[in-house]
């Protein structure tokens, strides 16, 4: 008999299927109407201060900001007062304070510090280019010069690695499942008994099954595809593995593990990990 | 798994990737409704509520005594309400609905015990044998794995389609039909035996 019944009620009706539904009516859903909960008013308040504590702040800022500037400004005066001072108070009673090198403008304005830092570096003169420039393309060697293995490196060779981790949650939860599924591929591979106690795994199993539904609508709706598509990947192996039984035989923790494998889902998993720890350096 | 079982489960895949392009206006929809609700529309709340309150009712069957479902269907929304400004995602709303529900089935077991002697007064007291039956076989299937009961519940009590399951609850529809599928088996299998007793 087909399962179209049980699917989506089409078909021909299942006689067992149709009578546990009558069954099982009485404790179906009955309408009833909705208690909304009253808004609290007193979330306006809250945004009304902290508009205004905002506003208060930006005038704090701006006041400051502008003492600083008529400070540096009238420092710069200073000094260029000073030096129109030495070259009008130039006499022969009092003669000018000798000065190591005639160009005194480069006292005056040093170039930037970060330009500094760049020039000890590579020894060239001038660098118009920022700074970080030169710090993404060693994250870049550093991807290649890792200690992936090869199949790791060649995975990650195929993944955009600046586009796949936006945020910690996921990653922390592409952390945790790689560990749950090395965990249950060590316990099939240790053991010599017939059955197996995967008590831990299965929990852990469930609550990451779920987190992996919301991260996972989470990445489809921010077009990133890369993650959506890892997690939908990792769905049904966590949901198998919280739905075997307390003690597994070998041949139902075999079945999973061989289609972890054919996926390579532990070595993408350590990819994504990977990726953003070096994201995170 | 044998070969007959492959093809049965390859042609349902098939199937489920048809099924899968429908919820896709049906998210946009309830998007809007989540939006509605953020700016503080109530209507839009009690539209959702009625989409969503069947799911809620069944996850929480699943997990709790028949008599607390309904004031936990309340505790659900009102979580819900309070806390929509979290949710990052508005078509991401099922899933996260069920969440604190299956959350709040959770919390209820910590802070209450003795939920399984009630379930056995409830199917030994019974007034009439249809009632008592039903009990019965509600109780079967809560000892199915959770995914399998949840699933189930929602098919068989509910009376949700495949597809509706997945949409609500935020599951591929491929998950909900091997949930189905395998949990159906399971139940069989329990109540073949219970009559064999």
């Amino acid at each position: 008999m087909s399962d179209d019944y049980l699917w989506d009620g089409s078909g021909e009706p299942d006689p067992e299927i149709e009578s546990l539904e009558r069954l099982l009516a009485n404790y179906r859903y009955q309408p009833k109407p909705v208690e909304i909960p009253a808004r609290p008013r007193r979330l306006f308040k809250v945004w009304v201060v902290a508009a205004a504590a905002a506003i208060v702040l930006m005038v704090l800022a701006g006041v400051l900001a502008a003492g600083m500037w008529s400070k540096d400004k009238g420092q710069d005066d200073h000094y260029i007062a000073g030096t129109e001072n030495n070259e009008t108070t130039e006499t022969p009673d009092n003669p000018p304070a000798p000065t190591p090198e005639k160009n005194t403008t480069l006292s005056v304005n040093p170039p930037p510090i970060n330009k500094l830092a760049v020039n000890k570096r590579d020894g060239r003169k001038a660098l118009p280019e920022p700074a970080f420039e030169e710090f993404d393309w060693d994250i870049e060697q550093g991807v290649e010069e890792s200690s992936f293995t090869d199949e790791t490196s060649f995975i990650a060779m195929s993944l955009p690695p600046d586009e796949s981790f936006t945020d910690v949650e996921t990653a922390q939860h592409i952390e945790k499942a790689q560990l749950l599924l090395r965990a249950f591929r060590n316990a099939m591979t240790g053991g010599k008994t017939k059955a197996f106690d995967i008590e831990y795994e299965r929990e852990k199993s469930r609550e990451l099954v779920y987190r992996n539904i919301v991260l996972r609508r989470d990445a489809e709706a921010r077009n990133n595809y890369p993650v959506e598509e890892l997690l939908a990947s990792l769905e049904p192996l966590l949901l198998d593995i919280a739905n075997l039984p307390a003690s597994p035989s070998r041949e139902e923790m075999r079945s999973i593990v061989d289609r972890m494998q054919k996926m390579e889902i532990v070595a993408t998993l350590q990819v994504h990990s990977g990726l953003l720890a070096i994201q995170n350096q | 798994m044998s070969n007959i079982e492959m093809t049965v489960y390859s042609s349902w895949l098939g199937k489920t990737e048809a099924v899968g392009e429908e919820p896709a206006t049906v998210h946009t929809q309830e998007a809007l409704l989540v939006e509605a609700v953020r700016r503080g529309d109530e209507d839009a709340f009690g539209k959702l509520y009625a989409l969503y309150a069947p799911m809620v009712h069944g996850i929480l069957v699943a997990r709790v005594p028949w008599g607390e479902v309904d004031d936990l269907v309340q505790d659900v929304f009102m979580v819900a309400f309070r806390k929509l400004s979290s949710l990052r995602d508005s078509r991401a709303f099922g899933g996260w609905l069920a969440m604190i529900a299956r959350n709040r089935a959770m919390d209820f077991h910590r802070s209450t015990r003795k939920t399984e002697e009630i379930q056995e007064d409830l199917a030994q007291h019974s007034q009439y044998e249809a009632e008592a039956e039903a009990a019965k076989v509600l109780a079967i299937i809560r000892e199915l794995p959770e995914a399998y009961r949840e699933t189930l519940v929602l098919r068989l009590v509910e009376g949700m389609t495949g597809p509706e399951i997945a949409t609500r609850t935020g599951l591929t529809p491929a998950s909900v039909r091997v949930n189905l599928h395998r949990g159906m088996k399971l139940l069989r299998e329990k109540l073949g035996m219970e009559k064999g007793v």
